[in-house]
C-alpha cells in the first residue's frame, strides 16, 4: 500500500488536521461576494500573489500551486508577478507592515501573502489575504504540514477557503480527478490533483481499464476492466486498496456511475445479446434491477444520476441514432431530451441539477461538448473549433468541467468553466488522457 | 401544403422553393426521407420480409408509424430522423429476408434439428486440407454501422466453412471501432458488431459453442492514426483462434 493512500485516508476521514489548523475568517458573513459565479458579465477577480516569505523551496512550491490553481478555476485573474516582483520583497506580511497604494497601480483588488517556516521536519504555512479596496486583512489561515504532500493539500485547502470567501460556493481544489492514462498501450486508472499535479497510478494490471467513476462519498472508484478477459465492472476501495467485481455478465459490462448517496451503481450490460440495457445494483453487487427493456438491437448506455437521485440520464439508440434521454430512477417515464444532432453521447448530469453535459457531433462531423436543459431542451455549445472535445466531468460544485481535448494533437485533459469559458490545459506529461471523473470535495472543512 | 410555405407573390420561385424542400431543408417536411423510407419498406415487402424477417419488418413498420405521427405533429426534424431510421430498418429487413429466403420459404420437415449445412460446404469438406489458414481476415464496417453486406458476407461464408471444418477450434470475435466519439458508446458499438458477426456465423451453421465475442471499443486500434484511412482500418471485427 502506497504512502499516498495512508495520507489520503487521513485527510478524508480522521479530521485530525483540524487540531493543527488555527483558522478564523474575519468579516465573512458581512462580506458582499466579489465574484458571482455564473454571471458572465463579471470579470475575473484580479489578485496578486507575491513570492512567499520563509523557507525557499517549499515557499516557492506553495506560491506556484496557488498561482496555477486560482487561475485554472476561472474565478480569479492571477496577475503576472513580473508586474510587481520588484517591490514585493520589501513588503511585510502582517497587517500595517506594507503600503496598499503600489498594489492599486498594478491593478490588484486582492493580495495573497504567505509565509512558510520550517519547524523541525514540518512546515508552518501561513496565508494572509488582503483586500486593496478596504485595505484590510480579509482572510487568514495557518496550517502545520508534516510532509510535501500535506503542503500541497493544505495549500489547496486554503485555495478552497479563498474561493468560498469570494464566491460563497464550495471550492474545487480539495478534490482529485481519476482518469485513464494510455501510455504505450497500457491503459491504467490514475489519480491527480485538479491542477494536474501529484499524479498517482491506481491500478496496475497491465490490461485495458476504462471509465473510472468516483463515488460521491469519495471512498470508491468503479471502473471497467478487461483484466479477467471480459469487460467487467470493478469497485476499488481507496481505504483498503482492494477491488471487488460487481458485474461480470457475459459480454459487455460498462459505464458504472454512482447514485448521489453512493449506495447504488447504475451500469449497462449486453448479457451477450445484441440489446444493451441499463441496470442498477447495490454498491456491494447485490439487488440487481433492470431499468430499460431494449428490443430489436437497441442499446441503452452511459447512465448518469440527477443530483436529487430521482432521475437518470442515459444514451439510447431507440430512434436509430444515439440520443440523450431522461428517465425516472425506477426506469419509468423515459423521454428524449436531445433534439439536435445525430450522434449524442456520454451525458453527465450537473451537480447543480440544471444542465446535462454531453458529447455531440456537429454538422461538420466534429465532436464538441454541449449542455442540454432536461426541462426545456435548450442547448448551449461549450467548445468549438479546438480539435475534438469529448468525455467531460463536472466539478463537485458544478462550476467547472474537466474534459478531453485533442486540440494540441494527442488527447489531454483540459479545464473550463461551466459556461465553456477560460479553457486551460492541465495535463502535459506523455500519453493519452481519457474519461476523467472528478471526485467529491475530499474535506469536510 | 407546400404553397403555404412560399409567398404567393413570387409565383416564379414556387418551383425553386419546391426543389429546396426536396433537398431536405430541416425546417420543412422531410419529403425526401419519407419517400426513401416508403421505397425501402416496399422493397422489403417485395423481398417477402413479412415471412422471412418478420421481426425486422415489424420494427421498420413501427418506426414508420412513429415517424408519420411526428410528421403530423409538425416535428419535422424528429420525423426526418425517424424516417431515416425506418429506411435503415427496412433495408435491414430486406437483407435479412433475402438471406433467409431459401430456408423460410421451403416447407420445414423438422425444425427442431439444427440446420444442415448447404451442399457447397460438403464439397469443401471433401478436401479439408485445402484451407489451412491460421488466421481469419477481419471484416470492416462503415461509420456507426454494424450490418453485414456483400463482401463481408463472402468473407464470413469462408470463415464459417473454415470453423466448421475444425469442430475443436474456438473463435473469439473482437468488435472494434474507430477512435472518434466517446469510449462508452464505442464499447457498445463494438459489442454490437461482434454479436452481428457471431449471429451471422451461427446462421451459416457454425455451432455457437465455438464462438464468443468481446468488445474493445476503440481502445485497441489497428492503426493509431486519426486519418480517414486509419478510421476505415479500425472499424472492424477481428477473429482470434484458440482451441
Amino acid at each position: 500500500m502506497s504512502r499516498f493512500f495512508l495520507c489520503f485516508h487521513r485527510y478524508l476521514f480522521s479530521g485530525l488536521w483540524i487540531l493543527f489548523a488555527i483558522s478564523f475568517v474575519q468579516p465573512a458573513q458581512a462580506q458582499r461576494l466579489k465574484v458571482k459565479l455564473g454571471d458572465l458579465s463579471l470579470k475575473r477577480y484580479p489578485i496578486a500573489i507575491p513570492d512567499f516569505k520563509g523557507d525557499g523551496r517549499v515557499a516557492q512550491k506553495t506560491v506556484a500551486i496557488l498561482r496555477k490553481s486560482l487561475d485554472l478555476c476561472g474565478a480569479f485573474r492571477v496577475l503576472s508577478p513580473a508586474s510587481y516582483l520588484e517591490r514585493a520583497p520589501r513588503d511585510g506580511f502582517d497587517p500595517n507592515s506594507f503600503d496598499f497604494e503600489p498594489w492599486k497601480s498594478v491593478g490588484a483588488e486582492g493580495i495573497l501573502k504567505g509565509n512558510v517556516m520550517a519547524i523541525g521536519s514540518s512546515y508552518r504555512l501561513q496565508f494572509r489575504f488582503y483586500e486593496v479596496g478596504t485595505q484590510k486583512l480579509a482572510l487568514q489561515q495557518d496550517y502545520i504540514a508534516s510532509n510535501d504532500s500535506q503542503v500541497r493539500w493544505y495549500t489547496h485547502l486554503f485555495a478552497d477557503h479563498l474561493y468560498k470567501f469570494m464566491t460563497g460556493e464550495p471550492g474545487i481544489f480539495a478534490s482529485k480527478v481519476s482518469f485513464i492514462r494510455n501510455n504505450r498501450g497500457k491503459q491504467e486508472v490514475w489519480l491527480m490533483d485538479v491542477d494536474g499535479q501529484a499524479m498517482q497510478r491506481l491500478t496496475n494490471n497491465g490490461s485495458i481499464n476504462a471509465l473510472p467513476a468516483w463515488s460521491p462519498n469519495g471512498r470508491y472508484i468503479a471502473y471497467t476492466s478487461w483484466k479477467e478477459r471480459n469487460p467487467d465492472i470493478f469497485v476499488h476501495d481507496i481505504n483498503t486498496g482492494k477491488a471487488q467485481k460487481i458485474s461480470s455478465f457475459q459480454g459487455l459490462n460498462t459505464g458504472a456511475t454512482w447514485s448521489p448517496d453512493s449506495q447504488r451503481i447504475a451500469f449497462s450490460a449486453s448479457r451477450g445479446t445484441d440489446n444493451m440495457n441499463i441496470y442498477i445494483v447495490n454498491a456491494d453487487g447485490s439487488g440487481l434491477q433492470q431499468l430499460t427493456q431494449a428490443k430489436w438491437g437497441e442499446r441503452n448506455l452511459s447512465p448518469s444520476w440527477s443530483a436529487d437521485g430521482k432521475q437518470i440520464t442515459f444514451v439510447s439508440t431507440r430512434f436509430a441514432t444515439p440520443q440523450i434521454f431522461v428517465m425516472n430512477a425506477d426506469g419509468s417515464g423515459a423521454r428524449r431530451v436531445s433534439m439536435q444532432g445525430n450522434y449524442n453521447q456520454a451525458p453527465k448530469w450537473s451537480p447543480r441539477g440544471d444542465w446535462i453535459l454531453f458529447t455531440g457531433r456537429d454538422e461538420r462531423n466534429v465532436f464538441d461538448l454541449f449542455l442540454v436543459s432536461p426541462t426545456d431542451g435548450q442547448v448551449k455549445r461549450l467548445t468549438q473549433n479546438q480539435g475534438s472535445n469529448i468525455e467531460a466531468t463536472w466539478s463537485p460544485n458544478g462550476r467547472n468541467i474537466i474534459f478531453v481535448s485533442t486540440r494540441n494533437g494527442v488527447a489531454k485533459l483540459f479545464i473550463m468553466t461551466h459556461e465553456g469559458k477560460h479553457q486551460r490545459q492541465i495535463t502535459f506529461q506523455p500519453g493519452q488522457y481519457l474519461t476523467p471523473s472528478w471526485s467529491p470535495r475530499l474535506s469536510k472543512d | 401544403m407546400f404553397e403555404r410555405y412560399a409567398p404567393q407573390r413570387y409565383g416564379v420561385f414556387l418551383l425553386l422553393g419546391f426543389l429546396i424542400l426536396l433537398t431536405g431543408c430541416p425546417k420543412k417536411p422531410p419529403t425526401r426521407s419519407y419517400q426513401d423510407a416508403l421505397e425501402a419498406l416496399k422493397r422489403a415487402r417485395q423481398a417477402q420480409a413479412d415471412k422471412c424477417a418478420k421481426e425486422e419488418l415489424q420494427s421498420a413498420e413501427k418506426m414508420m408509424a412513429e415517424a408519420n405521427k411526428l410528421m403530423d405533429e409538425g416535428k419535422f426534424e424528429e420525423a426526418k430522423v425517424a424516417f431515416d431510421a425506418a429506411r435503415k430498418l427496412a433495408d435491414k429487413a430486406r437483407e435479412e429476408s433475402e438471406l433467409n429466403k431459401e430456408k423460410c420459404l421451403k416447407p420445414k420437415p423438422d425444425n427442431t434439428v439444427k440446420q444442415t449445412p448447404p451442399p457447397t460446404l460438403i464439397t469443401a469438406n471433401e478436401n479439408p486440407t485445402a484451407d489451412n489458414r491460421q488466421s481469419l481476415e477481419p471484416v470492416y464496417f462503415g461509420f456507426n454501422q454494424y450490418t453485414l453486406e456483400g463482401k463481408n458476407r463472402d468473407i464470413l461464408q469462408r470463415h464459417a466453412e473454415w470453423i466448421k471444418q475444425r469442430p475443436n477450434s474456438r473463435v473469439q470475435i473482437e468488435g472494434h471501432c474507430d477512435q472518434r466519439g466517446s469510449i462508452d458508446y464505442n464499447l457498445a458499438l463494438g459489442e454490437r458488431r461482434a454479436i452481428a458477426v457471431k449471429k451471422y456465423l451461427e446462421k451459416l451453421g457454425v455451432s455457437s459453442s465455438q464462438l464468443s465475442t468481446i468488445s474493445y471499443g476503440h481502445q485497441r486500434p489497428a492503426d493509431p492514426g486519426m486519418t480517414p484511412e486509419a478510421h476505415n482500418k479500425n472499424r472492424r471485427a477481428e477473429f482470434k483462434i484458440g482451441s
